[in-house]
């Protein structure tokens, strides 16, 4: 099985779950987990070859990975709202799947697996970047405004990669995730919501009819970063359904 | 009456952040809401919005400097 670890980031209320994309980690929840805090218990999972989490990454697919983030939240987060985000997306549609945890909803943000990746992915350029001018307009690709992707973020990112057990788990989920297999259980059964970017250039919006499917106009593949404001109002509106 | 524009609550693990870029500029006329700053850590960006309606009259930080949360980037009169 897959490495996985699970981090409280803070917050008092029902439990939220959040589940980051390929090559992020709980780190990069900044700008939506403290506008949550107010009235969430908010906890982040980390995959193999992330943050924290080991480098051992399975098969590296969506469904290694979600066993692994089951058997850190099974029995401990009893009816969480899952947020994932690109392929945190599709973990959070597979562990809801499982049938062992019982999600309360779930919000997917631009998740993998729902439409078709561009030729030259992105994924398959990020496992190999060595320099922080490379990695910076690699990055940057992610977001329609350049300024919230920085130099800074990019140094860093290739810092992770000096371990090399960390590139070739990258290069593992990449290969995965080009295969897009298995399929996506999709649509879940729980109440769920999926918000897009209309911009968004790594995995462009699906062409067919989606349910739940919501596009932000001018917003790039973060919508947790460039439109945190909507991912709120979808996360408050599954806590509390009866709300205006 | 003047507005303090202050560096958010970031989590158990983030203390501090760096300016990346103020959007607006001393002297500009700032709505409640409105992005006027952005700050980042190694890891992300966040847009912050001007607490009140009013003139941004003066910036604390520089861009490029690292602040801590609860620190006071600008005030808006």
């Amino acid at each position: 099985m897959s490495d996985a670890a699970l981090h409280r980031l803070g917050g008092d209320g029902p439990d939220v779950l959040l589940i980051h994309g390929f090559g992020a980690d709980r780190l990069s929840w900044l700008a939506l987990a403290p506008q949550i805090f107010p009235f969430a218990t908010v906890w982040a999972a980390e995959y193999g070859g992330h943050g924290a989490a080991g480098n051992d990454v399975g098969d590296g697919t969506a469904t290694a990975f979600a066993a692994a983030i089951e058997s850190e939240v099974s029995g401990r987060l009893p009816r969480p709202l899952l947020v994932g985000h690109s392929l945190g997306g599709a973990v959070a549609l597979n562990l809801a799947a499982r049938g062992v945890v019982d999600p309360a909803g779930l919000v997917l943000l631009a998740p993998a697996g729902l439409a078709e990746l561009p030729d030259n992915a992105f994924i398959d350029q990020l496992p190999e970047v060595t320099d922080g001018e490379a990695a910076l307009a690699l990055l940057q690709q992610l977001v329609v405004r350049k300024v919230l992707i920085t130099r800074r973020m990019a140094d860093a990112f290739v810092e992770t990669l000096a371990d090399d057990g960390r590139r070739t788990a990258l290069r593992t989920i990449a290969g995965a995730l080009k295969s897009g297999t298995p399929p996506l259980p999709f649509p879940p059964a729980c109440p769920f919501t999926v918000i897009w970017g209309a911009a968004d250039a790594i995995v462009p919006p699906p062409q067919v009819p989606t349910p739940g499917l919501r596009i932000l106009p001018d917003i790039g593949h973060l919508p947790q970063v460039e439109a945190v404001g909507e991912v709120v109002e979808a996360i408050m509106a599954h806590l509390d359904p009866g709300a205006p | 009456m003047a507005t303090e524009i202050l560096v958010p609550q970031l989590g158990n693990e983030v203390t501090e952040a760096e300016v990346t870029e103020w959007v607006a500029a001393v002297g500009d006329t700032v709505t409640s809401g409105e992005v006027v700053v952005v700050i980042s850590t190694t890891k992300a960006a966040l847009e912050i919005e001007a607490p009140a309606d009013g003139t941004l009259s003066e910036i604390r930080v520089d861009e490029g400097d690292l602040t801590e949360v609860g620190a006071v980037l600008g005030m808006i009169e």
